[in-house]
């Protein structure tokens, strides 16, 4: 019997993943207390640490690991872009050590580790990301929001701006393939000819997206929606009422707290997790 | 008989910065429990019409409205598009423009959530409005955007149906559909006619679906009311309807020809029952 799939913000997950035994407050706090960790932490071995519990998460969720694959030309893209901007404004102290030198600049072992601590950072910091993508729907986010007593106009929106992704996605291929079909290819054209033709594009997406939210405004009023601010009044909270948060989120939770506070802590009173503390220095 | 439910009274309309009116005095009753179809060529002002009884002309939509629209006792200029809504439900052409949730359980309660209703009837409404539209319990954490054209407008129609409302509008709710997602569509306006004793307004071209269902048929043409009548003699002036760019199911048009050259004489036939029973009477008993 074929598995069945739940549709998230990135691709699907089978609905017995073990992460939906989460309520979708926790899954939105773990998004917002473990990203700070790689911004605290500067230590690589710990990042690297991190993103290996990352992809043990994505293992144990049922995330198809070959989503992460997509993203290996970014992985390795964003690496070239540090070091570049490392090397080339990292600055110069008489002590660094030069490697290279390319006419005025000079190639430093201090830049060049700087950007990989950066860049291992930033590894940990979008395994967090992706995988929150790939175990959040749209209506996770605006039900945990709502757990966390933020207005429903707020929470609302934030789910309506992102379907409206999704629509403008649509309605730009779709776009893209009616300008193809009249003989508008761009991905044929140089990158000049491609600059000034983008606005056959923009044009008519931008007044798609004007008639989309013409529409939407009107579906809101013929169902009775009533703007209040950001009070919520008494507006019935029933899929709110459909989860209940369990022991197994209270020890998450629990667990995700203690973990930053003990970073912060650790941050604040010792050098424990700087980069003098890793390895990476004493070379 | 009792008063109407929505009464138009010489409702003329133009959008802002258009000199030509869209609606040019339109009189118009219904009343509770009617299923109304109302047809008439493209840009005849039909959907222009059917925005003005739920009150988005003229709260939504920039320009100049004469004569009076009320509806449940609100006249819709005095009253607000949401508190209309209380009493009527607007099913919109796509399906997809009027999704405003996640989920197809969340678009159904949305407007149940918004009226503040206890938990367990949002509950039985929710299940009772799927239940009628033949959507199944499987879907209710599927995004409504990733459904059949069909299946999409049938989500539409539920989450409308759950507000229980007197009044439900479907503004050509099959134009955007394939011929199954037509046929599911009509299923469900059938089993609305049969179960849910609202009144119902369609806006519609597929006249052979909506004639058995309708108590009475509305011609527009040209931003004028050129006709109203129960479907029967709605469609026994098959060239009134021609002339004014309205096209009868072709067995209509048939019996028609066979009436002028004096082959037929009984009415025009409604139904595959009726038709069969037209055919029969003209080649004498055969069979």
């Amino acid at each position: 019997m074929p598995t069945k799939m739940r549709r998230s913000l990135l691709g699907y997950l089978p609905v017995d993943s073990p992460i939906f035994r989460l309520h979708p407050m926790t899954r939105l706090l773990f998004l917002l207390v473990v990203s700070a960790y790689p911004m605290l932490v500067r230590m690589p071995e710990l990042n690297v640490a991190g993103s290996v519990f990352m992809l043990a998460l994505f293992k144990i969720s049922k995330v198809d690991l070959r989503i992460i694959k997509n993203y290996k030309m970014a992985f390795v893209n964003l690496f070239f872009v540090i070091a570049i901007a490392y090397t080339f404004f990292g600055g110069y102290q008489p002590d660094y050590r030069v490697l290279l030198k390319l006419g005025p600049i000079k190639v430093c072992w201090e830049n060049l580790r700087w950007a990989l601590v950066v860049y291992i950072q930033l590894i940990f910091a979008i395994l967090i990301m992706i995988f929150f993508l790939c175990t959040m729907r749209e209506r996770d986010i605006v039900v945990g929001l709502r757990a966390l007593k933020v207005p429903f106009v707020l929470a609302y929106m934030a789910g309506l701006a992102l379907r409206s992704i999704g629509l403008s996605i649509i309605d730009f291929n779709t776009i893209r393939e009616a300008e193809k079909a009249r003989a508008l290819d761009l991905a044929a054209l140089p990158f000049t000819e491609k600059v000034k033709k983008f606005g056959m594009y923009i044009v008519p997406l931008v007044a798609l997206a004007i008639r989309r939210s013409d529409e939407v405004s009107n579906a809101l009023d013929s169902r009775g929606f009533k703007f209040t601010g950001l009070r919520s009044g008494a507006r019935t909270d029933y899929i709110l009422s459909k989860y209940e948060m369990t022991k197994l989120d209270y020890a998450v939770l629990a667990a995700m707290g203690a973990f930053l506070a003990a970073i912060i802590v650790l941050r604040l009173a010792t050098n424990w997790l700087s980069l003098e503390s890793s390895l990476l220095y004493k070379i | 008989m009792a008063d109407p439910v929505i009464q138009v009274r010489d409702l003329k309309w133009r959008y802002e910065g258009s000199r030509e009116w869209v609606l040019k005095g339109i009189d118009l009753d219904i009343h509770q429990g009617e299923f109304v179809g109302i047809v008439g060529p493209n840009d005849s002002g039909k959907t222009t019409l059917a925005m003005c009884l739920n009150g988005l002309i003229p709260n939504n939509y920039p320009g100049v409205m004469e004569g009076r629209v009320i509806v449940d006792g609100m006249d819709t200029r005095e009253h607000s598009v949401a508190e209309i809504a209380e009493s009527v439900g607007f099913v919109f052409p796509d399906p997809e423009s009027q999704f405003l949730s996640m989920t197809v359980e969340e678009e159904v309660v949305f407007a149940l959530e918004n009226r503040e209703l206890p938990k367990e009837e949002i509950e039985e409404r929710m299940r009772w409005a799927l239940e009628l539209t033949k959507i199944p319990e499987d879907y209710l954490e599927k995004p409504p955007y990733e459904l059949s054209g069909g299946e999409k407008q049938r989500v539409a129609i539920a989450s409308v149906l759950a507000m229980r409302p007197k009044i439900i509008i479907l503004d050509e709710p099959t134009s955007m559909l394939d011929p199954i997602g037509k046929t599911e569509v009509i299923e469900v306006l059938t089993e609305m006619k049969r179960r849910y004793n609202a009144t119902v307004i369609v806006i519609e071209h597929r006249l052979e679906d909506i004639a058995p269902l309708a108590d009475k048929m509305v011609l527009v043409y040209h931003g004028t009311v050129r006709k109203v009548a129960p479907p029967r003699e709605f469609f026994q002036g098959v060239d009134f309807l021609l002339e004014h760019d309205v096209f009868p199911p072709d067995v209509m048009v048939l019996a028609n020809e066979l009436r002028k050259r004096g082959l037929y004489d009984g009415p025009v036939p409604m139904t595959l029952e009726e038709a069969e029973q037209m055919v029969r009477e003209i080649v004498g008993g055969v069979g």
